[in-house]
């Protein structure tokens, strides 16, 4: 059997921007074709994190490889063969979406014929198609990230790192950027960072970060298991009312209208067991017509893991 | 019905050969929460800055708290308060300074500044915050600074565009509890959001396309013409759906029953349907309700505004 090193390789990475530690020592080792998505409070390091894989900042660390090559020596040609779409839109505005695209092949010393294919099916998948000559810098917010995905995913990179890459997109184009990285699937060890929260469900697995470190690595599955919450729904035709009635009860930490039902959390440390819950909140001064033990949702468990393990 | 604090009737704007608005009519209730929703490019911004009194209108009505804001732009701007997504923070000077600032601008100083500040301030939990440089506050509490500031006058409407982009999801829990908060407190909002599931915070939920009102409507009736309705999962003792079915029949369900359990489905989760699923549970059943997401309207809402 070969042994394949892994794509990336950090033992105790740091990264500090004068007095602030952006990260404070990662330890990760992350191979094969899948996409993570890298979650966390504000401020947690996401960002930091994503610019040092892409050779971009300055690190200290025990180790720090990534496609074999160590950050702390020459990363030029990391910078070659990763494919990063940072947070702001960075592309020449002047330029058309076809010739950005032209100018990234050229970069990569993309033949044309291969260009002319490559390009082809991007256009297409982003629907990008009909607005070829327009200058970048007067697409929509969705069309802009589109294109920056398109220029990064054109070298066919080893490895594909989004900041926040649907940030202020709309549910449609989150849409058809999501398929382009399903069509990845398999090719490509991705690295993503978003806030909305179906996104961060449908990734294989989450690297969850706070304070510059390493809280928990993954699959949703794991880290929704792992949450000690318990989730309630009350159904009445008054939500916020029941919200409200429901935060007088001692052992709710939170309590939210949500459509039709309110959103109850009870944290496993202080619940007096579901069934006591259940009658608790069918008793509450407010209209409850049905209540339910909901299953544990990204939401919760986001919000429970950036609480920490001490409620 | 009470009358409407922003009433807009024949709302356009071209810019050249190009509408951005297009005869948009809207009617908001005081002390709602109304969700402005839309695509990237769809005209969400610049209905806003048409409605603020920042841009004239090509043609149209806007009367906001009984003000014509087109003939009188100015008049509107103590009434209102408004913020981006891009918080207008001045990056070097502190939090505090900056509220003082602003606080000028609109007439607040003294001991009425102190006191409204300090309500603001323990409220949005900015105490901490307030010596900081405005450019070195994090994302959630930028944003929550943003709204303490667009709220400081007492608005009777804020204007919030885009205002939980970027955001993580605890400080856009926290966001939303202080909007309610507002609501309740009889201030109207008016909210634009790419995060479909905020719009079931909201009392209202406004859909624009093409600068074009193609929804308009409560979220449960949105839910009602564009998704496959509610999904229910009963577990039931042995009789207790046959007791049940002609009640569950006459609130709109139809189900599928294998042995002990039932999937319901209704278009819409009115009283009658909760009272139903109550008897339901009433009679020992187990109800698991789905609720279709907002993000799955917007997309049908979508598809079939580009069938048409």
């Amino acid at each position: 059997m070969i042994d394949v090193p892994p794509t990336i390789a950090l033992r105790g990475l740091r990264k500090r921007f004068g007095e602030r530690v952006a990260l404070d020592g990662v330890d990760l080792m992350l191979g094969g074709a899948q996409l993570v998505g890298v979650v966390g409070p504000d401020g947690a390091g996401k960002t930091t994190l994503l610019r040092a894989l892409a050779g971009l900042l300055e690190v200290e660390a025990e180790e720090a490889r990534v496609l074999g090559y160590d950050l702390r020596g020459d990363v030029r040609e990391l910078k070659r063969e990763v494919g990063y779409v940072p947070q702001a839109f960075s592309l020449p505005r002047d330029l058309s979406v076809i010739e950005n695209l032209r100018f990234t092949a050229r970069l990569h010393q993309i033949d044309t014929h291969e260009l002319e294919r490559r390009a082809a099916e991007l256009l297409q998948r982003t629907g990008l198609a009909p607005f070829t000559d327009r200058p970048a810098g007067a697409l929509s917010g969705g069309m802009k990230q589109k294109l920056a995905l398109s220029c990064a995913l054109l070298p066919d990179p080893a490895l594909l790192l989004l900041d926040e890459p649907t940030a202020g997109v709309d549910v449609v184009a989150r849409d058809e950027i999501w398929a382009m990285l399903h069509a990845r699937r398999g090719a490509t060890l991705i690295l993503i960072s978003t806030s909305y929260l179906d996104e961060v469900a449908s990734c294989e697995r989450l690297l969850y970060l706070d304070a510059g470190r390493v809280v928990a690595l993954g699959t949703p599955e794991e880290l929704r298991t792992r949450v000690a919450l318990e989730l309630y729904r009350a159904w009445g035709d008054d939500p916020r009312a029941i919200a409200r009635a429901a935060r007088a009860l001692p052992y709710v930490d939170d309590a939210r209208a949500v459509g039709r039902f309110a959103r109850i959390e009870v944290h496993r440390a202080r619940t007096p067991g579901a069934a006591h819950v259940l009658r608790d909140l069918a008793a509450l001064p407010a209209d409850v017509r049905v209540a339910e033990r909901a299953p544990v949702d990204m939401e919760a468990t986001l919000l429970e893991l950036a609480r920490g393990p001490n409620p | 019905m009470s009358a409407p604090i922003i009433a807009v009737r024949g709302l356009t704007k071209r810019f050249g050969q190009f509408t951005a608005v297009d005869h948009l009519a809207l009617r908001v209730d005081p002390g709602t929460i109304f969700a402005f929703l839309g695509a990237n490019g769809s005209g969400k911004s610049t209905t806003i800055r048409m409605l603020i009194g920042l841009l004239r209108p090509t043609e149209g009505e806007i009367e906001l708290d009984g003000v014509d804001v087109i003939r009188e732009p100015r008049r509107v701007r103590d009434r209102i308060g408004y913020m981006g997504q891009k918080v207008s923070l001045y990056q070097g000077l502190s939090l505090r300074e900056n509220v003082e600032f602003y606080a000028g601008l609109v007439g607040l100083a003294g001991a009425e500044l102190e006191r409204r500040w300090g309500a603001l301030r323990e409220r949005f939990a900015l105490g901490d915050a307030e010596r900081e440089h405005a450019g070195n506050l994090p994302a959630g509490v930028r944003q929550r600074a943003g709204l303490a500031l667009a709220t400081l006058h007492h608005p009777r409407v804020l204007f919030l565009d885009e205002p939980t982009a970027g955001v993580d999801v605890h400080n856009r829990a926290v966001f939303w509890d202080l909007i309610q908060e507002e609501a309740a407190a009889g201030v109207t909002v008016f909210v634009t959001t790419h995060f479909l599931e905020e719009a079931d915070y909201c009392d209202w939920a406004a859909f624009i396309d093409a600068g074009r009102l193609i929804a308009n409507a409560a979220p449960e009736e949105l839910r009602r013409r564009y998704s496959p309705g509610y999904r229910v999962r009963v577990e039931v003792p042995p009789g207790g759906l046959a007791a049940a079915a002609s009640a569950l029949r006459s609130a709109g369900f139809t189900w599928q029953a294998e042995d002990g359990t039932a999937e319901l489905s209704t278009p819409t989760l009115d009283a009658g349907a909760l009272a139903a699923l109550e008897r339901l549970t009433d009679a020992g059943a187990r109800v698991h309700i789905e609720q279709p997401a907002l993000a799955d309207v917007f997309r049908q809402l979508v598809a079939e505004q580009r069938r048409a």
